[in-house]
């Protein structure tokens, strides 16, 4: 048995993130200065709001030592919805709405078949995933809907005082999540969850319940993720988002949440979906090869667990 | 005098602080009958864990014939020839008794590659009559009652030829039919020089069986005697101690009890296989002990009163209300807790602070305006620390850095914190030293006066003793009786928890088989149902065939020769490739990157051969694509098994990696020609038959073949179906899930160069989703996700499914649709598809994990 009686610093994983992000910002300055202008480093961050949006939720289901597949396809089902409801004239706040609805109901229907039906998260959003996305291929038939007003269009390039209004929404959200997950009870159950699920449900915690409203909560932000993406884009189509999930479980990882749950934090996500982007801007910047990209995420995300492993391996991990 | 086969010496050993064995000495002479006897927490399971070598003891030694015996080693343990029959099963659930007796050492014919599955038979029959036993040994273990599994345990320890057998409560659940089966089998033994260690609470076997019996109590050896110089009364002092340990003050006066009508009231409880028909009731301020055996049902109780079980019958009322059962925040809220008796899995989160432990129960009181509040917590924590005398520097240390008997403290804390009227508390002092045992009696008997209704359960006579003022004793699943104070004396407790020998009484029965009266009582028809759920393969079989019907019967070219060779053409790939990841998902693992490495693969291929590009001989690029397949599959697998990372994670990592250096690789470009030789191993035809379909078809026979005939397919099952069994009988779980991960690398390049030629083109978005398609075929054809379950035959039949599937879509003439909503119905399939498990499952006996 394990015994550590001094007290951990918390925050080290953090403080080597924040290392890695600046001696990554002084090598893109030194080889290209022009990234990190203000102007272009403002037009970089387009791109990743939809993905900082996603990693809220997903730190949280971590956490709880599960995982979600499937936002990436059903930001894509909630965008096609957007879309398809905007051709038929409904006013794009509306349909915005709506599509909040369908992610929020794509999300309890993840829940549902975790919480009650007690299946591994995995096999569930891995069959979500593709299901959310065939309906939006199939229901779209694969043709792109555009052609938005400009002020919806705001919604997604729009600027508050200099600073992009996804930025802001991602700010407060990010804000709201911090705040749920270190000073409520809903947090406290989520990291006590994670750590041991039967301690948890002998303490009268109602596990399934709170499954439920996570997964649920999940697929609220993907219909928000979808709305902000197509008001961005100015286009809805069934293919968007195809692989986000991956960069979001690499951001939320990489950013110190351990996958077998009970640890992690939303300080850390940030700096990982900060680290992943610029990364991968940088990459596209310099060498104009996103495939790179994807050979960078891929590693870094095995890495970033492995390197857990290593410096955790004092930890009981499988119990005989 | 002969000398003695077993020479214990001097034994010790302690758990944490609290002492297990105490300088136990003992001899097991050979040919032997010892008898080892002692109550709960004596010693006696330590003492045979050590013999057995999943223990190492503190200080002493062991000499077995003669010679030293290395402890702390299984295999050091069956060398020697020591056969140990657990008390807690080590079987695998999933495999049949065949398996189970053979997994690690199995018989084997042509040098290791092909199980003797004829010398496992006949040698599993042998065994099994032996023991009188009918059982079918085809069928899963989970599929037999209790009874029967632990008789595959006994075979499996008998069938290694052994001269010491420790049996660790053999009868437990067995009918007095099996148990004269069993005495035969000793005496047996005993004739043929075999030593017996035998563990058992019924004392009149060890008076029929054992030459000698050895008593423990408190870690310490009693004395050693000859059975025919004791009588059953004897034995039981000796158990018990003349001079019986007052661990603390008993209760200076018994608290008169008004005739309230009582806080806790339970009816008639009744949860099969647990507990039958329990009624008894607990006032304020009064102890309520609950004593017997372990497996007597007591925890079970406690379970299903808090609300963490659901009975199958009667109910409860807490203060006069209907307690509603099967909520535990419910019962939190009507006043009612239980403190759990294992601590470290079900009490405590143990990463977790101490002050976040104490809080858990109560996390509403911390709480203010929906914040909680730190500050509120650290105030509760201190108060319980200071309470409870806890002994940390403070609340914001891990729990795990506490010892046993704080541990036990925090736990005890954090249900104090919720105020509850009635606090079941189950064993509440095991393994925690005296001190910490005294202050938790003294809170017991704080809350008591303050008018809380306390149920005592604990395995501790002298404790429930002292502690209450009535005690319940269970016996086998129900009351047995109920002592008042003043009546209670350790001989008459043990007297009512021991069970008599002879047949079980009517809930022993109805522990063993349930499953037996549950078919009796259903409709065939939906019993028929059952079995299509429970054997997938039947189920899809089904599927396949209805829909093929169906199709035809709209549109007759459907059956056309050409048409189904083309659409078994489509699919090869696919059987491929779920041949390995079937042997993955068995073994607990995953692997999501196929399709990418699939895309790759067909690069590598791609751009070797063609003309375009290199230009190289087509066997030069089929051996560098079989090789780099292979290759990846074994990255893969190290990052799995030595490097410990989720094979969810890896797989993940990889899928985008690959993808990412199929791009670089082919950047943008698209190969369109490639020579005569690699269109061979996809559109060319050998006798007439597609050499894809020889491939596939070869693939599917020697996967088959592999989990069938041969050691390694069962012991990949083994370690799916319990990895703790599958440690526990020395098997490697790395080398085998290594084993599978590669297959799967080397299946995919065979996948990709069969596939490759089909394609008029080669692009870097080849493979895009094939890793779903190929997990929805295998999941759906009955592989459980959870390991140890699964055939080669139903991955098959789940490709030709999805792959009539997608040419219904087709057919159906919905046209270009069908590429769109495919994904969709794929997806479908795989919720189905659990769905039906879960509901197989919730009636079916399987068990299911380590």
């Amino acid at each position: 048995m394990n015994r550590r009686s001094r007290q951990r610093f918390a925050y080290w994983h953090e403080i080597l993130l924040a290392g890695l992000l600046s001696c990554l910002l002084v090598w893109a300055w030194r080889t290209d200065p022009a990234f990190v202008s203000r102007d272009a480093q403002v037009e970089l961050s387009t791109h990743v709001w939809e993905l900082a949006l996603l990693a809220l939720p997903m730190t949280l289901i971590v956490i709880t030592a599960g995982i979600d597949l499937s936002v990436g396809s059903a930001m894509a089902l909630c965008a096609v919805t957007l879309g398809l409801t905007y051709e038929a004239g409904v006013p794009p706040l509306v349909g915005s709405l709506l599509a909040l609805l369908v992610g929020t109901a794509a999300g309890a229907l993840n829940g549902l078949f975790v919480a009650k039906v007690r299946v591994h998260p995995l096999i569930v959003t891995l069959a979500t995933l593709a299901v959310y996305r065939g309906i939006a291929e199939g229901v779209s038939l694969g043709r792109p809907v555009s052609g938005f007003p400009d002020s919806f269009g705001f919604l997604g390039r729009g600027e508050v005082g200099g600073v992009p209004l996804p930025g802001l929404i991602f700010a407060v959200l990010a804000v709201a999540f911090s705040i749920v997950l270190a000073k409520t009870p809903f947090g406290r159950c989520l990291y006590a969850l994670g750590h041991n699920e039967t301690a948890a449900r002998f303490s009268g915690i109602a596990v399934d319940r709170v499954k439920l409203w996570l997964y649920t909560l999940s697929g609220a932000m993907t219909g928000l993720a979808g709305v902000l993406l197509v008001a961005r884009r100015n286009t809805a189509k069934a293919d968007l988002g195809a692989g986000m999930e991956l960069d979001v479980i690499t951001a939320v990882v990489l950013g110190g949440t351990s996958i077998f749950g009970g640890r992690g934090n939303l300080v850390g996500t940030v700096l990982g979906v900060l680290l992943i982007h610029e990364a991968r801007e940088f990459v596209s910047w310099h060498w104009q090869r996103d495939e790179l990209n994807l050979v960078v995420i891929g590693a870094l995300l095995i890495l970033s667990v492995l390197v857990q492993r290593v410096l955790s391996s004092g930890r009981q991990e499988e119990r005989h | 005098m002969e000398q003695p086969l077993v020479r214990i010496a001097n034994l010790s050993k302690s758990f944490g602080g609290v002492q297990a064995l105490i300088e136990v000495g003992l001899d097991v002479a050979p040919g032997e009958v010892h008898a080892l006897c002692g109550e709960n927490g004596a010693g006696k399971s330590t003492l045979n864990k050590v013999l057995s070598g999943s223990v190492v003891p503190d200080s002493g030694s062991v000499t077995f014939a003669g010679k030293p015996l290395r402890t702390g080693s299984v295999a050091a343990s069956e060398a020697a020839g020591i056969a140990i029959l657990h008390q807690e099963s080590a079987a695998f659930p999933h495999l049949n008794a065949e398996d189970n007796l053979f997994v690690g050492r199995e018989p084997m014919r042509l040098g290791g590659l092909l199980l003797d599955r004829a010398s496992m038979r006949r040698q599993t029959r042998e065994q099994l009559d032996r023991l009188g036993e009918t059982l079918n040994a085809r069928k899963p273990l989970g599929e037999l009652t209790f009874a029967q599994r632990q008789m595959v345990s006994l075979a499996r320890a008998l069938s290694r030829s052994c001269r010491l057998l420790i049996m660790d409560e053999p009868t437990a659940s067995l009918s007095a039919r099996e148990m004269a089966v069993l005495f035969d089998l000793i005496r047996q033994l005993r004739s043929d020089g075999v030593s017996i260690l035998y563990v058992s609470h019924r004392l009149e076997e060890v008076f029929e069986l054992a030459d000698r019996v050895t008593v423990l109590r408190d870690g310490r050896k009693v004395e050693t005697r000859p059975v025919s110089e004791l009588d059953r009364g004897e034995l039981v002092r000796l158990m018990v101690g003349r001079d019986v340990r007052q661990p603390g003050q008993t209760r200076a006066t018994a608290p008169i009890r008004p005739p309230a009508s009582p806080l806790l009231r339970v009816q008639n409880l009744t949860r099969h296989g647990a507990f039958h028909d329990i009624s008894f009731s607990v006032h304020a301020g009064e102890i309520v002990g609950m004593a017997g055996l372990v497996g007597a049902g007591r925890s079970e109780v406690a379970r299903a009163l808090f609300g963490i079980d659901r009975p199958d019958g009667g109910g409860a009322e807490l203060a006069g209300s209907p307690l509603p059962l099967g909520s535990p925040p419910e019962a939190i809220r009507r006043g009612l807790a239980l403190v759990p008796e294992d601590r470290q899995h079900q009490g405590l989160a143990l990463p977790m602070t101490i002050g976040e432990n104490l809080s858990l129960a109560v996390l509403r009181s911390v709480t203010r305006r929906g914040f909680f509040s730190r500050k509120l917590e650290m105030v509760l924590a201190e108060r319980l620390i200071g309470e409870l005398s806890i002994h940390t520097p403070g609340p914001a240390l891990p729990a795990e850095s506490l010892s046993g008997g704080n541990q036990q403290k925090v736990l005890l804390g954090k249900w104090l914190a919720a105020s509850p009227r009635v606090l079941i508390l189950d064993e509440p002092t095991r393994g925690i030293d005296v001190g910490a045992k005294a202050e938790v009696h003294r809170l017991m008997r704080e809350l008591a006066g303050k008018g809380v209704g306390i149920l005592l359960i604990s395995s501790e006579l002298p404790e429930i003793l002292s502690m209450s003022d009535r005690i319940l004793v269970m016996r086998e699943g129900a009351l047995a009786g109920e002592l008042n104070r003043g009546e209670a004396t350790q001989e008459r407790v043990l007297g009512l928890a021991l069970p008599d020998a002879g047949p079980t009484a009517a809930v022993g029965d109805a522990t063993s088989r349930p499953d037996d009266s549950e078919q009796r009582s259903r409709p065939r028809g939906r019993l028929l149902l059952r079995r299509l759920a429970q054997q997938r393969e039947y189920g899809v079989l089904a599927l396949l065939a209805l829909t093929v019907a169906v199709v035809a019967a709209v549109n007759p070219a459907f059956l056309k020769l050409d048409n189904l060779r083309d659409m078994l053409v489509h699919v090869a790939p696919a059987a491929i490739v779920a041949c390995g990841l079937t042997l993955v998902i068995v073994t607990r693992e995953i692997d999501i990157s196929v399709g990418s490495l699939m895309g790759l693969l067909a690069a590598v291929v791609g751009i070797l051969t063609s003309p375009q590009r290199v230009g190289a001989s087509v066997a030069v690029g089929v051996l560098v694509t079989l090789l780099a397949g292979t290759g990846v599959g074994f990255v893969t697998g190290l990052l799995v098994t030595l490097g410990r990372v989720p094979s969810i994670i890896v797989t993940l990592g990889m899928l985008t990696a690959l993808r990412g250096v199929t791009e670089m690789t082919m950047r943008g470009e698209w190969i369109t020609e490639l020579p005569a030789g690699l269109r061979f191993w996809g559109i060319g035809t050998l006798g007439g038959v597609p050499v894809c379909l020889w491939v596939a078809a070869a693939v599917i026979a020697l996967t088959s073949a592999i989990t069938r005939v041969t050691p390694l397919g069962r012991r990949l099952y083994a370690v799916g179906s319990s990895p703790r069994s599958a440690f526990l009988a020395g098997l490697s779980e790395r080398k085998l899930k290594l084993f599978a991960f590669t297959f799967t690398g080397l299946l995919t390049a065979l996948a990709t160069l069969v596939s490759a030629p089909q394609l008029s083109v080669i692009e870097s978005g080849t493979g895009v989703g094939f890793e779903l398609l190929v997990v929805t075929c295998v999941v759906v054809g009955g592989t459980s996700i959870n390991g140890g379950k699964g055939t080669v035959f139903g991955s098959t039949l789940g490709v030709l499914l999805l792959g009539i599937v997608a040419t219904v879509l087709i057919f159906l003439k919905l046209g270009e649709m069908s590429t769109y909503w495919e994904r969709a119905i794929q997806g479908a399939f795989i919720l189905v598809a659990v769905l039906a498990d879960h509901l197989a499952r919730r009636r079916s006996a399987v068990e299911v994990g380590a």
